[in-house]
């Protein structure tokens, strides 16, 4: 069958010599050269793609660490106005108070006085008002009327009167 | 045949025609077919290797591509792709470089006078366009896939895989096996042979035809031309075939039955190779 085609042992044994020759050379001068030149272009890819992931990821880590930053702030900046507003309320309220208060206090010690500078006076005027009425009558009955016991009628009398008085006084 | 009608435009030759004798040594014009395409590749070798850049240029990245392209498919077979990513991509190199060396205008065309009868012989012929040529690859694959399964393996290893699993069906399958083996060899070379060999008759038959009625219908022309460029997708999946084909033989002869190997990568373990 070869024979049709002819093959011969010669001219097989040339091309096998030849073909293996020029594998021989093609891998010694071609091959190695082109796949070490694949191999670092493929690992000059790898690595800019590697590095572009890297800054992609920094990118993006200070993206969000700069909108934490921002939110941060403004959280904090909100806080401090609310605090503020709170102080600040509160010191009103404080204030307001202590002026009521200090105002209350003024006042009742006005009060006060007054009550007490009207005692003062009613006492006076009582016991003015005693001495006359003792002073009259004894005119009156032209006799000395200093008899303690006397002064005491006087006296009681007087009292009986005073509370009457103040209410008649404070409507007119 | 076209052969014995003597002085017919269609004229090819089975056999690889003889063009001179070194002594008692033939040299055939499939011969000067094959150190052409052998001297091409090794100047387009010279020249990528001469002017290598990591960026490459028009012209290195249109040598590079095929290798480029070639070993990236056998890295993806196994993990010892690099022990014979260079034939793989050799035989890939070889065989487009010599078929499409063939469509060259002049090859096959021009040549002597034979001694017989006046045929021409073309000084340069196509060099899958004899038995010799693709037999020859197509033995040296062999060699390589059955030396890579007994490497793997070992003798005996491959052996039994030739024996076949149910150890009592060996009078049967041993002798299936060693022929499916070897009509590896046969159809590797067969089909790269018959592919170009009919390309060039068909070349030669439309060329006959269309040079007859050229003067009748000027635009038969391009007849011949459409046939070039089919021709040329051809013997670029040729060299595809018979690459991938020897590819995926070594890879089977490494692969194949891995799981029930009985542990043979630890019996002989395979030095790595250089």
């Amino acid at each position: 069958m070869f024979e049709a085609f002819g093959v011969d042992l010669p001219k097989l044994f040339f091309q096998v010599v030849n073909f293996l020759l020029l594998l021989y050379l093609l891998n010694r001068f071609l091959f190695k050269r082109v796949f070490a030149l694949l191999d670092e272009r493929q690992r000059t890819i790898s690595k800019g793609l590697e590095d572009a992931e890297v800054a992609a990821r920094d990118r993006e880590l200070a993206r969000a660490e700069r909108e934490a930053a921002v939110s941060e702030a403004r959280k904090e900046a909100n806080e401090m106005i609310a605090r503020a507003n709170k102080v600040a309320e509160d010191t009103r309220n404080e204030i307001l108070t202590d002026a009521r208060a200090e105002a209350e206090k003024v006042s009742a010690r006005a009060r006060d006085e007054i009550v007490a500078e009207k005692d003062k006076a009613m006492a006076e005027l009582r016991a003015q008002v005693a001495d006359l009425a003792l002073f009259a009558a004894g005119k009156l009955v032209r006799r000395e009327m200093d008899d303690p016991t006397q002064r005491r009628l006087v006296e009681e009398f007087l009292a009986e009167v005073q509370p009457t008085r103040p209410a008649k006084s404070s409507r007119s | 045949m076209a052969e014995e009608e003597g002085g017919s435009l269609i004229h090819v030759a089975i056999k690889a025609e003889k063009l001179f004798s070194i002594g008692p040594f033939e040299v055939t014009n499939s011969m000067v077919g094959a150190v052409l395409a052998s001297l091409l590749l090794l100047a387009a070798a010279w020249y990528v290797t001469r002017r290598a850049q990591t960026v490459p240029g028009r012209l290195q990245s249109l040598i590079e591509m095929p290798v480029e392209y070639i070993a990236g498919i056998t890295a993806a077979s196994t993990s010892r792709w690099r022990g014979y990513v260079a034939l793989v991509v050799g035989l890939f190199l070889m065989i487009l470089v010599a078929n499409w060396l063939g469509l060259l205008p002049g090859v096959g065309t021009i040549g002597l006078k034979g001694e017989h009868e006046g045929e021409l012989v073309p000084f340069v012929r196509p060099a899958a366009a004899d038995l010799n040529f693709t037999l020859a690859l197509a033995f040296v694959t062999f060699v390589v896939f059955v030396w890579w399964a007994i490497r793997i393996h070992g003798p005996i290893g491959y052996l039994k895989e030739l024996v076949g699993e149910p150890r009592y069906m060996a009078p049967l399958m041993f002798p299936i096996h060693l022929i499916s083996e070897v009509s590896r060899l046969v159809s590797l070379s067969m089909r790269l042979f018959g592919n170009v060999f009919a390309g060039e008759v068909l070349l030669a038959t439309m060329l006959a035809l269309t040079t007859a009625v050229i003067f009748v219908l000027p635009l038969a022309f391009f007849v011949p031309a459409v046939f070039l460029g089919l021709e040329l997708i051809f013997g670029a999946v040729q060299a595809l075939v018979f690459a991938l084909l020897t590819m995926t033989y070594i890879t089977m002869a490494i692969a194949e039955h891995e799981g029930g190997g009985h542990e043979s990568d630890e019996e002989h373990p395979a030095p790595s190779p250089a």
